[in-house]
């Protein structure tokens, strides 16, 4: 596997990790029993940071399947099967036929027209 | 001083000699000038109204002063109440402020030192940085602890109990209180995110699909950056740059995100100043005037043939197509002008959006024209057909359309067969020198076929001219001689220089003797140059020539010009028949 993908990898799983850790903390911190005011106080600030952190690793998530996709979509090269495609020269007679009666037409259009004129 | 002050008690005062009464007083003449000048300013209180007058009177007054110094020391040692100096005040407050300011800072400082020490046991660092050096060196960091004295419930005592009971029933609510406080937040924050995020995630789907879609079309895509905002953008290669096009407009265009919606649209690029463009759409009409009763008429024009909305439902593809489209007719007629440029010799002449082209009686016109596409009349020239004359030659232009258009097709395919040879002095000489052969295969051919009617008429007046004296034998009449040898490029006949060999064999009737002329119509480079080589050669008798020996070369000349070798024709035979 390439470096990219294994740090993308590795992305993923740190995020998704800390989203649960996080998930975690906040019902750790919810429950209060003889606990002082002060550190209620603490606790409940934490569970809004706690939140807040969630909400931003699944923003990063986002950004993360944004940016596969954006190498997806740029970074690979398009292969198409031009080998089926190759020309033989049984084609290539006809195309240079028709590209001579095509060449031939335009230019002896005109005696014909000069005929149909006159 | 104490010392001092012992022995002055035995000191007779007598000795000093003066006359001073108290030892207190001091001596003003020995005074130091900065503590001359307080005491003179404390006796006086101003100068204020000091009058000449005033001062000999104050001199002869003198003894009353000198009674009068006691008192003024007296009260000069203690502090005297009556005497509201102002600035004496204001000097003393000063004084208080900063003695009490220095304590306050004294006080935090030692305060400071205590909580770092304090700290220090629980946070060596960060009670390293603010605890006092002399402090650090005296005591050893986290000497000092604390820990929190939690009342015990006394049970013994009722009402003490029962307040506690209060007290912490209280803060027990109010934990929970703040937490549920929290929790609520917590949840309109969580609800909040994911209406965001939904909706991100539904604009992203969107957008990518559209990516998707213009990258399943073949498109080539690459990063880039708005200019509009300097954002990061993916942007579109729609020309043909990188096939073989040396066209200024390399066909760059922005896929720019609607941020509300997540779709895609897209906006072409101008490569000089790199900016956002809009283009005006050009298209390019190939139109035919004949001569008919000596005046010129129109008697063919091309169509515009593409109608971008039908080859797929999405706008996005079809934006694209057309602005490719319209490059590439863009690209085409500004290699015309360029072409055209070095035909004013042979009646190409351009004029502002116009190639004109005059030939044989007929005038081929390949004009630029704005595209517009609610004017549905003049892209399918429906006032233009109004008669057989004027719709006669339309076949023709719309094939001279193709024509053009393959031609361009083979241009680019030879530039980049040029890119991809290695690269030496030629090829990039060639590369930068390269022109496209399309208006003058397209002249050449023409001219190349009247040319060959010319050749066949001045041979068909020759065989009348001699017939009684000779037998004429036209062999072969064989055009486009050089396309026997094929090459792999099915556009042979266009890029190489048309060539056609005509072959006469002549029997003279009298003394058996033949004659062969090879005349080889052909061009240079410049593709509408006429070129004739001729080739004569005479043999005494059938078998020689049968067997093609003992000929003897007559002529081997090249000739510009029909006059000319019709006059050599002439003069060859005229001189064979006798």
């Amino acid at each position: 596997m390439q470096p990219q993908s294994i740090a993308l990898l590795q992305r993923i799983d740190y995020d998704v990790e800390q989203i649960l850790q996080k998930f975690q903390h906040i019902f750790e911190v919810s429950r209060n029993q003889d606990k002082p005011k002060e550190l209620l106080a603490v606790e409940s600030l934490t569970i809004e940071s706690d939140a807040l952190t969630i909400i931003r690793y699944c923003e990063d998530l986002l950004s993360i399947s944004r940016a596969v996709k954006e190498t997806w979509c740029l970074g690979t090269l398009k292969v198409t099967n031009e080998d089926d495609k190759f020309i033989n020269e049984k084609e290539l007679d006809k195309i240079f036929n028709k590209f001579n009666t095509l060449t031939d037409q335009i230019a002896q259009f005109q005696e014909k027209s000069q005929l149909s004129t006159v | 001083m104490t010392s001092s002050g012992g022995f002055r008690i035995d000191l007779d005062p007598d000795t000093y000699g003066s006359g001073y009464k108290d030892p207190f007083i001091q001596d003003e003449d020995k005074l130091s000038l900065a503590d001359l000048i307080p005491r003179i300013l404390i006796e006086r209180n101003s100068f204020l109204d000091v009058t000449e007058a005033n001062l000999p009177e104050e001199i002869a007054n003198g003894n009353i002063e000198e009674l009068l110094q006691p008192d003024v020391q007296i009260t000069d040692g203690s502090l005297e109440p009556e005497q509201e100096d102002p600035s004496e005040t204001f000097q003393q407050q000063r004084i208080n402020l900063q003695k009490n300011i220095n304590s306050a800072l004294n006080e935090t400082s030692l305060s400071l030192d205590f909580v770092s020490l304090l700290i220090s046991a629980v946070k060596p660092n960060l009670a390293k940085a603010t605890i006092s050096p002399h402090l650090q060196k005296n005591v050893p960091i986290g000497s000092l602890n604390s820990d929190r004295l939690i009342r015990k419930d006394e049970d013994e005592d009722g009402e003490p109990s029962r307040t506690n009971g209060d007290k912490k029933d209280n803060n027990h609510g109010v934990g929970q209180a703040w937490k549920v406080q929290s929790l609520n937040k917590i949840t309109s924050l969580f609800r909040e995110a994911s209406i965001n995020l939904n909706e991100q995630v539904l604009k992203e789907r969107r957008y990518w699909n559209m990516i998707n879609l213009v990258l399943s079309n073949d498109e080539a895509l690459f990063k880039t950056r708005d200019p509009y905002n300097n954002a990061r953008a993916i942007g579109v290669k729609y020309g043909y740059g990188d096939s073989g096009a040396s066209f200024r407009d390399k066909g760059l265009a922005i896929l720019r995100k609607d941020t509300t919606s997540g779709e895609v649209s897209f906006h072409p690029i101008s490569n000089v100043s790199n900016k956002v463009s809009e283009k005006n759409f050009k298209y390019i009409r190939v139109k035919i005037l004949s001569e008919i009763d000596g005046d010129f008429m129109l008697t063919g024009q091309s169509i515009f043939e593409n109608n971008f909305n039908n080859n797929s439902n999405a706008q996005i593809i079809n934006d694209i197509e057309k602005a490719r489209f319209f490059l590439f007719e863009e690209d085409l007629f500004y290699q015309l002008t360029r072409e055209a440029k070095t035909l004013i010799n042979y009646n190409v002449s351009i004029i502002s959006n116009k190639i004109i082209i005059e030939i044989n009686h007929e005038i081929i016109e390949i004009e630029s024209v704005f595209y517009d596409e609610n004017n549905d009349d003049e892209l399918n020239n429906y006032y233009q057909n109004i008669n057989s004359y004027s719709s006669l030659n339309n076949k023709k232009c719309q094939l001279i359309l193709i024509y053009l258009k393959l031609m361009l097709c083979c241009y680019f395919k030879y530039n980049l067969k040029l890119k991809q040879k290695v690269p030496t002095a030629l090829t990039k000489f060639k590369r930068s020198n390269t022109h496209p052969l399309i208006l003058r295969p397209l002249l050449g051919n023409i001219r190349h076929e009247l040319n060959l009617n010319n050749m066949k008429e001045i041979i068909a007046n020759l065989c009348k001219k001699f017939d009684n004296d000779i037998e004429f034998k036209i062999n072969n009449i064989e055009k486009f001689a050089n396309l026997k040898h094929k090459s792999a490029n099915p556009f042979q006949k266009s890029i190489e220089r048309p060539l056609s060999d005509v072959n006469l064999i002549l029997k003279n009737k009298k003394n058996n003797q033949y004659l062969r002329i090879d005349l080889e119509l052909t061009t240079n480079e410049i593709f509408v140059n006429l070129i004739i080589n001729l080739n004569i050669i005479r043999y005494k008798n059938h078998d020689d020539f049968s067997s093609n020996l003992n000929g003897v070369n007559v002529l081997q000349i090249s000739f510009n010009d029909f006059n000319e070798i019709e006059e050599c024709l002439e003069w060859t035979i005229l001189n064979f028949v006798n």
